[in-house]
């Protein structure tokens, strides 16, 4: 029923392994995929909270203590309705999208709301979906970063981030791009103090945040139709009109950020 | 095996809710920036949870000629934008992230009773009401009862009720990365320029946010609100002295939260008196507004 993520597979996999094994258990594929499961599984003391971001230890099956499924549920993924079955209630709008849906470029980080990887639009506004309870968003539209417009800024703004150097190790650079569109979106003309605030709850530790604010600032230079802003260091190479962006996309040679 | 599965409930009405939620372990779930991670994290599994989501009378807020009425449903990012109350605008520009205040609203911060909340330091100062319901009937705690006593079994927060603003409100913190950590400690104060009241208090010192009367009453009785810089002596040093007062009202605080280890209570407590002092400065330095009634001096 799951499928193996084919990318994705870093830290946290391993860290479930590791901690599976230590608990003298099989890690199979049937592996639930329920990563909200309460680490209840034998050997654990109950009453053990797992720290943050630590993924809990895989229950077995027979577990009393397991997360029952709910009913079935719908949900509206980029305009896309998608049936879950046999998730927990627990379940974030994060695992389910990851883990039963396969959508992984819904970055898992800190599962907590503070780092912004998860970003999605629920219903248009911007949240994590960490701290969105997956069967309450039965009735909602969700967009992830595939889901966002190809006509409107997404694409833009993904290849200003190529352009600028704005990617690294690219693993906040999804929920990135869904809170600059949100932004531009909403505040074509933010300032760039107004940029920061709306972007503070994305965190990235490779790239300093100078060149993703650089290459947002040259998104909405293009917008107001002129040039690459005056203050903008590294300006050279970027086309100045609207139409340039995604005409300069497959010409760009960066290669896909996705 | 421990009973049926766990359900959601998603009911329409607040009278629906407080149906559901008198059933033994249900959990109300509003904006889910705490409830959620708390699940992922391994809290108790309710029996079940009672989305709010649906409840579209919880999301109102109303002004009235002596009270603003805030829906528990509100977020932050919607009090963000409402003009009528500024201060508690500005706090809620300050709480988290865009997204935690896409999701996060004032019943859930009233649910989730952190002790460093940020909404809660200045609903204390502010002397707002909170506006409940359960099986049992309406009812109406002020925020420190209602912290006080923990929610009881069975009651859904609807509203929080305030005073409307007639004078400067300030709310200061201090924290590490506001977006992703609540503040460390944080304080606000209150001015009621027609009635002369003064209310402060500070959060991050004890279980629940702290109001500070001596220094409240040493505000109210050594300025005149009602008339712009009317107060004796320099207004450095009625700030500094509203400070230290502040600071020793924490330093005796009853239900101290405990240290930790960057944070020593020491520390905190001369830091909500550099805040208040501040803050209290702020106050005094405010205009008047003209459009203000002007009312008898305290």
């Amino acid at each position: 029923m799951r499928r193996r993520e084919p990318v994705e597979q870093g830290a946290r996999q391993v860290v479930t392994e590791t901690e599976a094994v230590a608990a003298g258990r099989e890690v199979t594929d049937a592996r639930p995929a329920a990563a909200s499961q309460p680490a209840t599984g034998r050997g654990c003391d109950p009453g053990r909270r797992p720290e943050h971001g630590q993924p809990p230890a895989p229950v077995a099956g027979d577990d009393p203590a397991a997360p029952l499924p709910v009913a079935p549920y719908r949900l509206h993924v980029d305009g896309v309705p998608r049936r879950v079955t046999g998730a927990a209630l627990e379940e974030s709008l994060l695992t389910v999208l990851r883990e039963r849906l396969g959508i992984t470029s819904v970055k898992d980080a800190c599962e907590h709301g503070r780092c912004g990887s998860c970003s999605v639009l629920l219903d248009g506004r911007l949240v994590n979906s960490c701290t969105v309870l997956a069967a309450d968003a039965a009735d909602a539209r969700i967009s992830t970063v595939a889901g966002l417009p190809a006509d409107g800024l997404a694409p833009v703004l993904q290849q200003a981030f190529l352009r600028h150097g704005a990617v690294q190790c690219g693993f906040c650079t999804p929920g990135f791009i869904v809170s600059a569109t949100d932004l531009l979106t909403r505040r074509p003309d933010a300032s760039e103090d107004e940029l920061r605030e709306a972007l503070a709850g994305n965190i990235c530790r490779c790239t300093g945040y100078g060149r993703i604010i650089a290459a947002i600032r040259a998104v909405q230079a293009e917008l107001a139709g002129g040039g690459e802003p005056a203050a903008g260091g590294e300006a050279a190479g970027d086309a100045g009109t609207v139409g340039d962006a995604s005409a300069a996309g497959p010409g760009d040679g960066t290669g896909e950020g996705a | 095996m421990k009973g049926a599965p766990p359900v959601l409930y998603r009911p329409g009405t607040v009278g629906e809710a407080v149906r559901l939620l008198a059933q033994p372990d249900a959990e109300p779930l509003a904006g889910g920036t705490d409830l959620v991670p708390a699940l992922r994290a391994g809290a108790p599994r309710p029996r079940a949870i009672v989305s709010l989501r649906r409840v579209l009378e919880l999301r109102v807020r109303g002004v009235g000629a002596d009270a603003l009425t805030v829906g528990a449903a509100v977020t932050y990012t919607e009090l963000a934008e409402w003009s009528p109350a500024p201060g508690l605008a500005a706090v809620a520009r300050c709480v988290g992230s865009l997204q935690v205040r896409n999701a996060g609203t004032v019943g859930g911060a009233l649910g989730s009773a952190n002790p460093r909340g940020d909404l809660l330091t200045f609903l204390t100062a502010a002397d707002a009401q909170v506006l409940l319901c359960s099986a049992r009937g309406p009812r109406v705690a002020s925020v420190a009862e209602f912290l006080a006593g923990g929610r009881r079994r069975g009651d859904l927060v609807t509203a929080v009720r305030l005073p409307p603003a007639r004078g400067p409100q300030v709310f200061f913190k201090i924290g590490g990365r506001q977006a992703a950590y609540p503040a460390l400690v944080s304080c606000a104060v209150v001015v009621d320029r027609l009635t002369g009241r003064v209310g402060a208090a500070v959060g991050g010192i004890a279980t629940a946010p702290l109001r500070v009367t001596a220094a409240e009453e040493f505000a109210a009785s050594e300025v005149d609100w009602s008339a712009r810089g009317a107060f004796r002596g320099s207004a450095q040093a009625v700030a500094r002295r509203f400070g230290e007062l502040v600071s020793a009202a924490a330093r005796q605080a009853p239900a101290q939260l405990p240290a930790g280890q960057r944070d020593p209570v020491d520390y905190r407590c001369h830091a909500v008196g550099v805040l208040a002092a501040r803050a209290l400065a702020r106050c005094l330095a405010a205009p008047a507004q003209p459009s203000m009634p002007v009312g008898v001096g305290a």
